[in-house]
């Protein structure tokens, strides 16, 4: 009985970790969305705009969004990774 | 000075009493131990009011059915409508709910505080009640004992019910002990000056007591035993209802106008609805037999006739008065406004949200966000900058060339009208807050207190920057005015990127969309210093001015900086607690100035590499 007790607390802990990381992942997944949405608008507005300094600051702001995609992208393969071992 | 002669004078007045008669003793311990099971109460229903408070009050209080429900069940769980209407006007300050919706919940509170007369007379007087009340503190003890808030918070509620049933039976055994010794009734007073008398003694009861539920209970326990006669108990309930409003009136007097309001409708019901019980008494009291028939009430039962009664002239004060609530809003808006802007003064912080973490976090928050509205103000007037030009669409470039136009403003008298009341009050706001709430807050209110001190900053970098550039941004020499103009660009393009960071919903996103903004002054504050440099070069700035460019090139980066961390503050704020992701993705301050530095006109071919 004491055994089985103990086999369901690990258990309900385990659970708790895994929701936890179902919670990050699923909001990992939503910024990086609206990021992925960001830079494709910013990516048109590059198409259009006239001027040097409008095309500067656009491409710098794109170059920001790119790289906060790419340490998102790295959570996020580092939360699978754990989740494997 | 009122109160100073007057705690005194109850104290003599219980000294005396203790002194004289044992039943009296008996009466005023029962009074104690139920106002302070009603104060467990208290602690323990607050520990439930963090959290899923906002969600569940939006839900609970959009309509108006739902708002008054809300009242009545929440009064009828903490059996205190002066709580409920002090923690509504919390809510009401902090601008979490409308006047309309505070409106129906005080209605509803109205209606659940009549619970609490059934309680007494149908149970409390029924059956012995003290039986229950030890086994349940036991309980309760047990509960406070355990690490969990939650738990502890169920034991606070769990002694305060046993001390609210402790109390109820030591104000029935003292009345009964008086019944033998003396007989009250002989101070009966009947007809009208009877009405008028005794609903004055309930008012004042209850102003003393500040719990309308203790002065219902020791009438009903006085009627039980027949210390009151049933028309004197009639008014002195009518009595209590008005008395009651005193809570909800001193609970106003710290909150702001919307509070006020409030309190405001909370008299006004009251009043009316005791009015109209006054002068209906009669018809009432008809209405109370042919109820008390028809479920069953014993011609002799005058305490559950007294709780008909309280049901009843509630009940009928909600019917008037809900098809005025919206005429009441007209009116309490037009005739209570805030004074007059001399000085501006926090608008949404109150003494009674300082226990309630949701909502003084909330408050808080909203107070900061006030005073950055305000400081956004003073920094575009003190930069010259017209703020429906920095939020509005026209060209900041438009700037550059043109003498800069004059706007009079003494940043210093500024500061002491528009910041400097709202500043002190959310400092010391956030520390008591800070003190009271549970560690998950801890982040939010640092958070906030950084951006409050950054607001203040801000300011006093403009006033630094302010003084060469009333000057220079209007020389007749166009290269001085340009730099100078330039400054005012580069500020006024943080500002407007910062005003554009509302329309984003996510506060994830938003914290991440304030890199592209570091990286764009950053890149602007590089340019400016490299232009400076170019300037002396080319002999066409003398030394002195090319100091005091340098010198105010750093008041505008000091500037753009506590704009930053303003915006990154009351963003983080936002934050549900123990969120990383703004972390993790974030970038560093390394990488936003290789982005700065290193992209000029090869950032298209860039771009591509990675697509």
């Amino acid at each position: 009985m004491k055994r089985k007790k103990l086999l369901k607390k690990l258990s309900d802990l385990l659970t708790i970790g895994t929701e936890a990381d179902k919670d990050e992942v699923g909001k990992l997944r939503d910024v990086l969305k609206a990021l992925k949405v960001k830079q494709a608008d910013l990516q048109e507005e590059l198409e259009s705009v006239q001027g040097d300094h409008e095309r500067r600051k656009i491409s710098k702001q794109i170059e920001v969004i790119r790289r906060q995609r790419e340490k998102g992208i790295e959570v996020y393969k580092s939360i699978k990774e754990a989740r494997q071992q | 000075m009122l109160r100073r002669i007057i705690l005194p004078a109850i104290l003599l007045v219980l000294v005396y009493g203790f002194a004289v008669s044992k039943s009296f003793n008996e009466i005023a311990a029962g009074v104690a131990l139920f106002m302070f099971g009603m104060l467990c109460m208290e602690q323990g229903f607050k520990v439930f009011s963090g959290g899923t408070l906002q969600r569940v009050l939006a839900a609970s209080t959009d309509k108006l059915w739902k708002s008054m429900s809300f009242g009545v069940v929440s009064t009828t769980l903490m059996q205190s409508s002066s709580l409920v209407s002090v923690i509504t006007i919390s809510f009401l300050s902090a601008e979490m709910i409308g006047l309309a919706q505070g409106i129906g919940i005080i209605f509803g509170a109205n209606l659940g505080t009549t619970t609490g007369a059934w309680v007494v007379a149908g149970f409390g007087l029924k059956v012995n009640i003290s039986a229950y009340a030890m086994p349940i503190m036991v309980f309760g003890v047990i509960f406070l004992m355990q690490n969990s808030s939650r738990v502890k918070g169920i034991g606070w509620i769990l002694v305060g019910v046993g001390f609210l049933f402790l109390g109820i039976h030591y104000m029935k055994e003292g009345f009964s002990a008086y019944a033998e010794q003396i007989d009250l009734t002989a101070y009966a007073m009947t007809g009208v000056a009877g009405l008028l008398v005794f609903t004055l003694v309930g008012i004042l009861a209850t102003v003393v007591m500040q719990s309308s539920h203790a002065t219902l209970v020791i009438t009903i326990t006085a009627l039980a035993t027949g210390q009151v006669t049933y028309e004197n108990a009639l008014a002195l309930a009518i009595g209590a209802n008005v008395g009651t409003t005193i809570t909800a009136i001193l609970g106003a007097i710290s909150a702001g106008i919307s509070g006020k309001r409030l309190a405001g409708a909370h008299l006004m019901f009251n009043l009316v609805t005791g009015v109209v019980a006054l002068v209906m008494i009669k018809p009432l009291l008809i209405a109370v037999e042919q109820i008390s028939s028809v479920v069953g009430i014993a011609s002799d039962d005058y305490t559950l006739k007294l709780a008909v009664f309280h049901t009843l002239f509630n009940l009928l004060g909600v019917l008037l008065m809900v098809p005025m609530i919206q005429p009441m809003v007209k009116w309490l808006e037009k005739h209570l406004r805030s004074e007059s802007v001399e000085r501006d003064v926090p608008r949404y912080l109150s003494k009674a949200s300082l226990e309630l973490p949701e909502v003084a976090s909330r408050a808080v928050f909203k107070e900061t966000v006030h005073l950055f509205n305000n400081a956004f103000n003073l920094v575009c007037h003190g930069l010259d900058l017209r703020r429906r030009d920095v939020i509005g669409d026209m060209d900041l470039h438009d700037l550059l060339d043109e003498p800069a136009q004059s706007i009079e403003i003494d940043l210093e008298d500024q500061y002491v009208r528009m910041i400097k009341d709202i500043y002190s009050a959310n400092i010391e706001f956030i520390s008591r807050a800070q003190a009271a709430a549970p560690p998950e807050y801890a982040d939010s209110y640092s958070a906030l207190r950084r951006a409050n001190t950054d607001i203040v900053a801000s300011i006093k970098a403009t006033k630094h920057l302010r003084n060469n550039l009333q000057h220079y941004a209007r020389s007749p020499d166009l290269v001085v005015r340009r730099e100078y103009n330039r400054f005012r660009i580069r500020v006024a393009s943080v500002l407007r990127s910062l005003a554009d960071l509302n329309h984003a919903d996510d506060a994830v996103v938003r914290l991440l969309s304030l890199d592209q903004i570091k990286v764009e002054a950053m890149d602007a504050a590089d340019h400016a210093t490299a232009r400076v440099d170019q300037l002396i070069r080319d002999g066409k700035i003398a030394s002195q001015m090319a100091t005091s460019l340098i010198n105010d090139g750093m008041y505008t980066r000091d500037l753009i900086e506590h704009l930053l961390v303003v915006a990154d503050a009351i963003t983080r704020a936002t934050l549900p607690p123990g969120e990383t992701l703004s972390e993790d993705m974030a970038l560093q301050i390394e990488d936003i100035a290789n982005i700065a530095r290193s992209m000029d006109g090869a950032a298209l071919t860039h771009e591509r590499e990675f697509e």
